[in-house]
């Protein structure tokens, strides 16, 4: 039986040293023998020895300023506790409302009670949505960033551009939007869009369903 | 950790300064991939400048799942692709020379043989290798980065130097024999 060749993954690995010193001894033994991955092992190395040796380039100072002044206004995004917020807005009347209605029960010595924690608890709740008005950005920021929606889930990655993607999908009915970071997020279900690209070669556009 | 995390979290509040921070640390090798996938010293620039506001824009949105790095850089990636296409440089011959020393450079280099035999490649591949061997990136961050598994990472990488030695050798070839 002729002998396998290793794979490329294996090759790049040996290469790399990244291979366990047994299965690097197997890979070594069989080089001495095989021409053809001898052949592919120079290549890689020649590959990596030119792509090495390739410095790193610098933007001039005139285009990086300028890249920095055409930076564009940030709209502010609506997070999490925006709503955590607007809820406790709402909610602060309601609060009050029970916190008088909790004070006069109590007060009312033929229904008995006494305990004050739950009014206190729901004039602590005014007292704080007010506070949360105030305290603006501040107040946002706490535990806002984890609560941002994601892109979606990835479905798969196609050739692009991104747009042409966009197009595809919206010509099976599914419609879609290029993302900041120049993936596509469509609506609609994973199955759905995944038959709508079958036809489209793998590429670096991420898709994404939400 | 995140050695970006401090300065993500604030210019996800809006601090620019922290944000020109974050890109100081990130914009030689920002502007090294997309020169060296777009194998253009303005289309490069283009790119980055692209990415930067992409990057600012969907800043809040960034989770951390990644590190802020590979998010950026993913971004780069992204814009290249979406440049490459429309964008063609004319012949070098017909531009002044660059005022800027750091242009010159990179004038140069992306006229280079190298640049060349990248260019020839596959773009997959080109992505690949410039991550790996030019950035040196992580085959983990580099599949993160493209949305593939590390092993077809790796499988781009052997296949893009491969053949870009192949390439090289082959300019070799070529000049020594019209000598």
């Amino acid at each position: 039986m002729a002998e396998q060749h290793p794979s490329e993954v294996t090759l790049l690995s040996y290469i790399e040293d990244e291979l366990i010193p047994g299965t690097r001894q197997d890979v070594a033994e069989h080089l001495v023998t095989c021409r053809e991955c001898a052949d592919h092992v120079r290549r890689l190395e020649a590959g990596r020895t030119a792509l090495r040796s390739a410095p790193p380039l610098e933007l001039s100072d005139e285009r990086r300023a300028r890249i920095f002044v055409e930076l564009p206004d940030r709209e502010p995004r609506r997070s999490l506790s925006d709503y955590v917020r607007r809820g406790l807005l709402i909610a602060a009347p309601v609060a009050v409302a029970a916190a008088l209605a909790a004070v006069v029960f109590t007060t009312d010595p033929q229904l008995g009670g006494g305990d004050d924690d739950d009014a206190g608890e729901a004039a602590d709740a005014g007292g704080d949505a007010a506070q949360a008005e105030e305290g603006g950005v501040e107040m946002l920021s706490t535990g806002a960033d984890d609560a941002t929606l994601p892109q979606g889930t990835l479905v798969r990655n196609v050739a692009g551009p991104a747009s042409a993607v966009v197009n595809a999908l919206a010509a099976e009915g599914i419609d879609a939007e290029v993302n900041e970071d120049g993936s596509v997020t469509a609506q609609g279900r994973a199955a759905d869009v995944r038959t709508a690209l079958e036809g489209r070669p793998s590429g670096i556009v991420a898709v994404y369903v939400r | 950790m995140d050695p970006d995390e401090e300065l993500v979290r604030r210019a996800q509040k809006g601090d620019r300064f922290a944000f020109e921070r974050l890109v100081a640390e990130h914009e030689q090798r920002m502007y090294t991939l997309a020169a060296r996938v777009l194998g253009s010293r303005e289309d490069a620039a283009d790119a980055v400048q692209e990415a930067l506001v992409r990057a600012w824009l969907a800043l809040p949105r960034f989770r951390g799942d990644a590190r802020f790095s590979t998010w950026l850089y993913r971004i780069v990636v992204n814009t290249s692709h979406d440049l490459r296409p429309k964008r063609r440089e004319p012949p070098t011959d017909e531009l002044p020379e660059p005022a800027d020393p750091r242009d010159r450079f990179a004038e140069q280099e992306l006229s280079g043989e190298l640049q060349r035999a990248l260019d020839a490649l596959d773009e997959t591949y080109r992505v690949a290798v410039v991550l790996y061997d030019v950035l040196g990136c992580s085959y983990a961050e580099i599949a993160e980065m493209t949305g593939v598994a590390e092993g077809t990472v790796k499988s781009r990488i052997f296949r893009g130097r491969s053949e870009l030695a192949q390439r090289l050798g082959t300019a070799v070839h070529e000049t020594e024999s019209n000598q």
